[in-house]
């Protein structure tokens, strides 16, 4: 764990791939949550911690960090995340605009791309770029191909996507540049739920060709 | 009692905001807010508002407002170059703007932007009764949630007022920012971001030493900047970015094309790309104000210098 201060009042905690993930140290700074912290985001390998900048007395994000991390090193109770794991299953039509070129660049047929594609257990690393946007690890590494170089204007909303060694789908539409696959009907974000990303960080995704 | 104000002209957008959703970043939720938040939080003060009670952002034109309720609402103006005017009797009245008014039932306010444009922001006394989503009362326009159904603000929304929190005092005058450096080259003064150290090594004077200019690409979402003079060869950036963390307001992010993004409140919660640059804190007014065709340039302060002049303008 390593912690790097992001100007006045912010800390981002790099974390290794043999430390807590990024995920269930949110989760479990977020449960013991300091008064002065404002904004937690987990992301690939970090964690981005936001303090209030109201108060006059700056926080000190290294001891509030550092006593955060030690406390989860020893405590005997386990992190706790948002709600337990789930496992998602997500009917996909693969008629993605991509599907013949991500073929092409792979040296693959199409059938075979979707096999792959749905062929494996994806775990949700993290949310981000839009709202209720999962970062899905578990690429089968024949996929791995860079975003476009120019984005798309307009990714059409439920599109199923991957980029880099990730999988994703997009929420709603908007502009993206990641290699279209298919599409799904499931929707993925609900601002008015409680809960309103349907994939959490620690849930499993299965995609299922339809 | 009712209070209200009703949209008579919309601005060219106006938004409901508070200090945003910073606990909604992990549902991949921007986390959104007023632009500068000092600017929000020393309205919300000065109308004894809560430090969180929702406000109108204002960008490039002013709104046209009306009291539709049955009681004067108290009103206070924050933004550089930002004007007012008031229909009272008939007559329209300019407004000192740096200290609050009471707008009687019936009575219209006419918000006047600066010539060139910028950002400015309307404290309500009571606030802007919308509903909270995820938190907060701020617009998410990329999602369409929160704020006024979700979008900015149409002629004929009518908007609920909260309660008055506190006392205030009337015609009390506040500190207001000048309008920065209209005819010459604003300057934002700039900290170290997390990749500062990872970047080619041409990157940091080129990105220092460079004057910029404001592309037509300018929103909440982030401030878009290319080189002024032409032939500039563009930054690199890190190649093949970086693995995606959490992003802050005012962060500098160096995308492929090596044109730098200055990002606003309304950015993605996490980021592939480089940020060796953050605008210091005190500096995102200015940073708020900033509109296409502006030249700026950067200028580094230490960290301790950043907290100090934060601490200094925060008394």
């Amino acid at each position: 764990m390593k912690l790097v201060r992001v100007g006045e009042l912010a800390w981002l905690v790099e974390l290794a791939p043999e430390d807590e993930t990024p995920a269930l140290f949110a989760a479990r700074l977020d449960d013991g949550r300091h008064p002065a912290v404002a904004g937690i985001t987990p992301a690939a390998c970090s964690v981005l911690v936001e303090f209030d900048g109201a108060s006059c007395e700056l926080p000190d994000g290294d001891a509030i960090l550092t006593a955060a991390w030690r406390g989860g090193a020893s405590a005997a109770r386990g992190p706790t995340l948002l709600r337990p794991a789930r496992r998602h299953h997500i009917p996909v039509f693969y008629d993605g605009a991509d599907l013949a070129e991500v073929a092409r660049r792979t040296g693959l047929s199409a059938g075979a791309v979707i096999a792959r594609h749905a062929g494996v257990l994806y775990r949700v690393a993290f949310l981000g770029f839009q709202p209720g946007f999962a970062y899905l690890r578990g690429l089968d590494p024949a996929l791995v191909l860079p975003r476009h170089a120019t984005p798309r204007t307009r990714v059409p909303a439920g599109s199923v996507a991957i980029a880099e060694k990730w999988a994703g789908i997009y929420p709603a539409r908007t502009p993206g540049g990641w290699q279209l696959l298919g599409r799904t009907e499931v929707q993925l974000f609900d601002a008015t739920s409680t809960e309103p990303a349907l994939l959490q960080a620690g849930d499993e995704v299965e995609f299922t060709p339809c | 009692m009712l209070r209200a104000i009703e949209i008579v002209e919309a601005g060219f957008r106006t938004t409901v905001e508070d200090l945003g959703r910073p606990a909604a970043t992990r549902h991949g939720v921007p986390a959104g807010g007023a632009f500068d938040p000092r600017a929000l939080r020393a309205l919300n003060a000065a109308l004894g508002n809560d430090a969180g009670a929702a406000g109108l952002e204002i960008w490039m034109r002013g709104p046209v407002l009306v009291n539709v309720g049955t009681e004067p609402i108290a009103l206070a103006l924050a933004g550089a170059g930002f004007g007012w005017e008031l229909m009272r009797d008939g007559l329209p009245r300019a407004m000192p703007p740096d200290a609050a008014l009471s707008l009687r039932p019936r009575e219209r306010l006419a918000i006047r932007a600066p010539a060139r444009g910028g950002r400015g922001w309307l404290g309500l006394a009571g606030g802007v009764d919308v509903p909270r989503v995820l938190g907060s009362r701020s617009t998410c326009l990329a999602a369409g949630f929160g704020g006024f159904a979700g979008r900015a603000l149409r002629a004929g929304d009518r908007l609920a007022i909260g309660p008055n929190q506190g006392s205030l005092v009337l015609g009390q005058r506040r500190a207001i920012e000048a309008v920065p450096n209209l005819d010459g080259t604003m300057v934002l003064r700039v900290l170290p971001g997390p990749q500062a150290a990872a970047l080619a090594p041409k990157d940091l004077p080129m990105l220092m030493g460079a004057h910029w200019r404001v592309s037509e690409s300018c929103d909440r979402i982030g401030v878009r900047l290319e080189p002024e003079e032409p032939g500039v060869a563009p930054c690199v950036g890190v190649p093949g970015g970086i693995e995606p963390e959490g992003t802050t307001l005012g962060a500098l992010q160096l995308p492929p094309d090596g044109r730098p993004v200055l990002l606003g409140p309304d950015r993605p919660a996490t980021g592939g790309y480089a940020k060796p640059l953050l605008v210091a804190r005190v500096d995102l007014g200015r940073m708020a104000s900033l509109v296409p065709g502006d030249r700026l340039r950067f200028v580094a302060i230490s960290l301790d210098e950043a907290l100090a002049l934060l601490a200094a303008a925060s008394t």
